[in-house]
């Protein structure tokens, strides 16, 4: 579904290496936030509300390799804030390529044609621009007008210096199932970007506007809708068949939230990238010391309208593993326009 | 603190260890488990009024702060003592705390047979949520942690005819986010509530929520016995390896619960009071038919 062949090789003989090895709990994607510094003050946004002190502190490129390596995920999700912000952002995704970990460098875009010229292509490599619709909903969701024309720009010059572009949306309580499908197909028809990211916003307590958030059965809803519009076959995303079939209702899942740890200024975050409950100095404390079945759907209120796909991808990667014939099955699904 | 293990299956009581008591419905809970509520000494059927619990009878003591505190576990409540409420934080003496055990369905996907499941809230559609007393549940935790014991903290939903398809019980869970389904927990647990008397709800997975239940044992009510569903598995030999699978998940299951209960019975034997619980809110919010608490 859009993911590289090498990319998608080497997520898979990582995973048989930590079945072999008898690993009950192992990381898939490292989501580094080098900073929470960022150029825009989101609706749903729940990173940036810290002291400027906080905001003032960076990762330096020696500690995200260090992260990287330290907890050995295949992937590396690089958010925050917002990367271009950091200044040694460009060091930060060569090291990272150099030690052969696929890069999602997630921007607003806004920094993006400045900072193309000091990035070089690879796949290793994906641009992921955050889209939350087509201009006038973009716009009211980042709060500032032109952003959507600044992100679709940067997509452009991104693509034509053959860069891999994908585009990470949040679906939020003001997303109209036709808006997203007309984005969708924008973003694979007009600006031929490399596949698609989507999610449902996680209500954070610290988001300035508490109402853009949808409950779970709204959530589900909304994904049965956008997934029913014609054209969806045409579009890809960098998601497995399980966790699109997860957003529209059709397939139970808990979540895993060790998949995707964060590694943050402070540390690393217990108990993953949304809840915030404290950080530990090592990964190894966080794999060992989290009491991680407190955590999900069921378990903690928190989690009641999280769909999220840094808590739930990870289940999908291992159910498909577990199971490649349901993996296939619903791949073949979705390409018939059954599933996803 | 007496505890006593409220078992709704025959079958379940045997493996908790023989002096569960078995109640399939709320009004088979025994008086003298109920005995403290006030005036009627029957149990209510229905969904609990706000709590009225009892001040501290003979036995209890008072602590240097003020506080009443009970000081001997075994003293049986004076028959008449008027029900009142009891301000928020104040400790009361329960002459029992009452463990609901038993095996349940799976709705959450990541558990197998056998996983436990301590109910953090108890739900049924339309009513308003039960949760247990804080401390009792606190120390559940702790006693089940430190004794090794894997379990899940979730959400147990009780319904009339629990979900029998893989596709029921991913609806169900989708809908109420809870880890597993009985037929019985509610309704004891609001009795229980009523009376006053602290309890908790430990549920053992017997049907995973990938499987799917075999025609007799989806059609399973309250009143069914296990020989209806013994003649009906006999007359339908294409359901026998569903039943044989069932077998195999109800020995697991069973064994979840004998390694569970114990631990939580000798872990409440040394509790000597409980602080005053929040009385549930009146016309606390009642679980949705579509929608998560
Ligand atoms: S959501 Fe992203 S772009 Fe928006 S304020 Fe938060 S960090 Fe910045
Ligand atoms: S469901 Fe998982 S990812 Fe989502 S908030 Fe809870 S622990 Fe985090």
């Amino acid at each position: 579904m859009g993911i590289p062949v090498r990319q998608a090789l080497a997520v898979s003989g990582y995973l048989m290496k930590q079945k072999l090895k008898g690993n009950a709990r192992y990381p898939l994607v490292l989501m580094l936030e080098p900073l929470y510094r960022c150029n825009l003050a989101c609706a749903g946004c729940g990173k940036i509300q810290h002291p400027e002190d906080v905001l003032n502190t960076y990762l330096t490129p020696q500690q995200c390799w260090d992260a990287a390596e330290e907890c050995g995920a295949p992937v590396v999700s690089i958010a925050g804030g917002e990367p271009l912000v950091h200044p040694k952002i460009d060091e930060i995704v060569a090291g990272l390529v150099a030690r052969k970990k696929f890069v999602y460098l997630c921007t607003n875009a806004i920094l993006l044609e400045r900072w193309l010229p000091k990035l070089t292509p690879s796949t290793y490599l994906t641009i992921s621009v955050h889209m939350d619709g087509m201009r006038e909903l973009h716009d009211a969701m980042v709060d500032r007008a032109g952003t959507f024309d600044k992100a679709v720009a940067g997509i452009r010059e991104a693509k034509r210096r053959g860069f891999r572009v994908s585009t990470n949306t949040t679906v939020f309580a003001d997303s109209a199932p036709e808006q997203m499908g007309q984005l969708f197909t924008f973003l694979m028809e007009d600006l031929k970007i490399d596949g698609m990211m989507v999610s449902p916003g996680y209500d954070y307590p610290k988001a300035p506007n508490q109402s853009v958030f949808l409950r779970r059965p709204q959530m589900i809803d909304t994904f049965r809708k956008i997934f029913a519009l014609p054209g969806h076959k045409k579009w890809r995303f960098f998601h497995t068949p399980l966790f699109l079939e997860f957003l529209q209702g059709k397939r139970a899942m808990q979540c895993t939230a060790w998949g995707n740890p964060t590694r943050n200024v402070f540390g690393w975050q217990r108990p993953c990238y949304l809840m915030a409950e404290g950080n530990v100095p090592t990964f190894k404390q966080l794999i060992e010391e989290t009491e991680w079945d407190r955590y999900g759907y069921g378990r903690d209120a928190r989690c009641t309208n999280c769909m999220a796909h840094c808590g739930y991808e990870a289940t999908a990667v291992k159910a498909t593993m577990a199971s490649p014939l349901e993996g296939i099955r619903a791949g073949v699904g979705a390409m018939l326009g059954r599933g996803a | 603190m007496r505890t006593v293990i409220l078992a709704p299956m025959s079958r379940e009581a045997r493996a908790i260890g023989g002096d569960a008591t078995i109640c399939p419905h709320a009004r088979d809970i025994p008086a003298s488990i109920l005995g403290r509520q006030a005036g009627t000494g029957a149990p209510p059927e229905h969904a609990p009024p706000p709590a009225t619990l009892q001040s501290p009878g003979p036995g209890d003591a008072t602590t240097p702060d003020g506080e009443a505190a009970v000081t001997s576990s075994e003293h049986a409540p004076p028959p008449s003592t008027v029900a009142r409420p009891v301000p928020e934080g104040t400790p009361v003496a329960h002459p029992t705390i009452v463990i609901i055990a038993g095996v349940g369905g799976g709705l959450d996907p990541s558990l197998a047979s056998g996983a436990l499941i301590l109910g953090r809230r108890v739900l049924a559609e339309g009513r308003p949520e039960l949760t247990p007393h804080p401390a009792l549940f606190a120390a559940a935790r702790s006693a089940l942690q430190a004794g090794g014991i894997g379990f899940v903290s979730s959400q147990l939903l009780t319904a009339a005819r629990p979900p029998a398809t893989a596709a029921a019980k991913r609806d169900a869970w989708n809908t109420f986010g809870a880890a597993g389904v009985d037929m019985e927990t509610y309704e004891l647990a609001a009795a229980l509530e009523s009376a006053g008397v602290p309890w908790l709800a430990l549920r053992s997975v017997l049907d995973t929520a990938a499987s799917t239940l075999p025609a007799a044992v989806a059609r399973w009510s309250a009143e069914s016995d296990e020989r209806q569903i013994a003649r009906a598995a006999l007359r339908t030999p294409r359901d026998w390896p569903a039943y044989l699978r069932l077998a195999l998940e109800l020995r697991a299951s069973l064994r979840g619960l004998r390694r569970g209960v114990p631990v939580l019975r000798a872990a409440f034997a040394s509790i000597e009071s409980l602080p005053a619980a929040r009385s549930p809110r009146p016309g606390a919010v009642d679980v949705p038919l579509v929608g998560i608490r």
